[in-house]
């Protein structure tokens, strides 16, 4: 395991399945002091439409970003975490992918877990858009990968 | 005697509608003289495509084609999952840069009009259709499978790698279809053509590519597609068949595509049909990059057909 013990990496955004993510690491019965948690919300490297909509849409997406990142601070807090360990960061060199991101920040920071949403999706959907945790489980081989599932 | 009318010429593609027979485009210093439109041939309409002219070079007579900047968006559907689609003539452009040297694609060169209009030079490739080629072989599966299909695996082989050489370098075909595959005259080669179209597919940058691939495998493996009704209406040629199948023998994508052959054809051997499963409903794995099909192909191709 890595140099610092106890780290995980959260990936969020503002979907229902972050909104788990959330609840559920809230609620686990641990040690929540000893954890050292890195809140990180990733860009991908913007679609050509998302291009079209321009520099006000990102600085929107941004702002929106910091505050989903905020309220999760929040509701950790209020569980118990220690607020000196929560670190908050929007994840701005865009990746080509989420799961890219993740793997290389998780690289980067010696994190010993990931913790991730993943909504529910038909096998099409998963064969046409991919699924981030899939790709984390092959990929990462020193961090645990914890996935909280929703609807 | 009537004057000879004056010839048009267009600096400026901006408006592809109004250049018709007989125009000029000037691009790059050279003068193309336009000879007609290119057609698309799709479940037996003829649509023309005015943004992509049949041309000659007035200076040295070659054929061109030249295909002027577009734009559209829309939105396809497959196996109930929306993926977004657009044009994207930069992205040929920089194929085209990319593969100038490459014998698995069409080749030409980007320029721009004096609007900044990107306009693709490109030479003609020259042969038949994958799909039209396949579907011209006049013998039974059996014969085909045993015969011919070797020979047309190890040359998909090399179509494919030519795939998965614009996907490590970061690029994707974007409509891949066994009519954008060229046999080409002379080389016999696999030849690729019409890269822009583009998509956008999230946590899987290069999924519809490696979707379509599965089509071209199951075309060619299956000489034709082999659909539901076909199955249901046609006793003689597929027998019992229809009281086999099961939800899960169809593709994930295209519910009425039938998949596994080896139901049809039992000489299909196991490694070829799994091959093909990996694009079923009853698939729990799929493909997730060029690399691992063409390994599975190489590996059939090396234990044979039989």
């Amino acid at each position: 395991m890595g140099d610092r013990d106890n780290s995980i990496l959260v990936a969020l955004n503002d979907s229902v399945s972050s909104r788990a993510v959330v609840d559920f690491l809230a609620g686990l019965s641990l040690c929540p002091e000893d954890w050292h948690i890195f809140l990180l919300h990733f860009f991908r490297t913007p679609s050509a439409s998302e291009e079209l909509m321009g520099k006000k849409y990102m600085g929107e997406q941004s702002s929106k970003m910091t505050s989903v990142l905020q309220r999760a601070k929040d509701r950790l807090v209020e569980k118990g975490f220690n607020p000196d360990r929560i670190e908050m960061e929007l994840v701005k060199q865009p990746y080509q992918t989420i799961a890219d991101g993740i793997i290389d920040q998780v690289n980067k920071r010696n994190i010993n877990m990931v913790v991730i949403g993943r909504k529910k999706m038909s096998k099409a959907e998963e064969f046409v858009m991919g699924d981030i945790s899939v790709k984390l489980v092959r990929a990462l081989e020193r961090a645990a990968v914890l996935v909280v599932k929703s609807k | 005697m009537t004057q000879p009318m004056k010839e048009r010429e267009f600096t400026d593609t901006s408006n592809f509608f109004s250049i018709d027979y007989g125009d000029i485009i000037v691009v790059d210093g050279k003068r193309y003289r336009v000879t007609g439109h290119e057609r698309e041939y799709r479940f037996g309409l003829e649509d023309p495509k005015f943004w992509v002219k049949r041309a000659v070079d007035s200076e040295t007579g070659e054929k061109k084609i030249i295909k002027l900047s577009f734009f559209e968006s829309f939105e396809i559907h497959l196996g109930g999952v929306k993926i977004n689609c657009f044009r994207n003539p930069e992205k040929e452009g920089e194929i085209l840069e990319l593969v100038k040297d490459h014998p698995h694609f069409m080749h030409g060169k980007a320029y721009r009009d004096i609007m900044g209009n990107n306009i693709r030079v490109l030479d003609p490739v020259l042969g038949q259709k994958f799909f039209i080629y396949i579907g011209s072989l006049a013998m039974d599966h059996e014969t085909y499978f045993f015969n011919s299909l070797p020979d047309i695996l190890k040359k998909l082989v090399k179509a494919l790698e030519a795939i998965r050489f614009l996907h490590v370098h970061g690029q994707k075909h974007g409509d891949i279809r066994n009519d954008h595959i060229i046999l080409e005259h002379g080389t016999a080669n696999y030849v690729w053509i019409d890269f822009d179209y583009d998509y956008y597919t999230e946590e899987n940058p290069f999924g519809l590519d490696i979707i379509e691939i599965g089509n071209i495998l199951l075309y060619a493996i299956g000489k034709g597609f082999h659909t539901m009704s076909m199955i249901r209406s046609n006793r003689d040629l597929y027998g019992d068949l229809a009281n086999r199948i099961e939800p899960g023998d169809f593709s994930i994508l295209n519910r009425r595509r039938f998949m596994n052959l080896r139901k049809l054809y039992p000489y299909i051997p196991v490694h070829m049909n799994d091959i093909l499963a990996h694009f079923s409903m009853g698939a729990e794995i799929f493909y997730e990059s060029m690399e691992e099909i063409i390994e599975d192909l190489n590996m059939c191709l090396y234990f044979g057909f039989k």
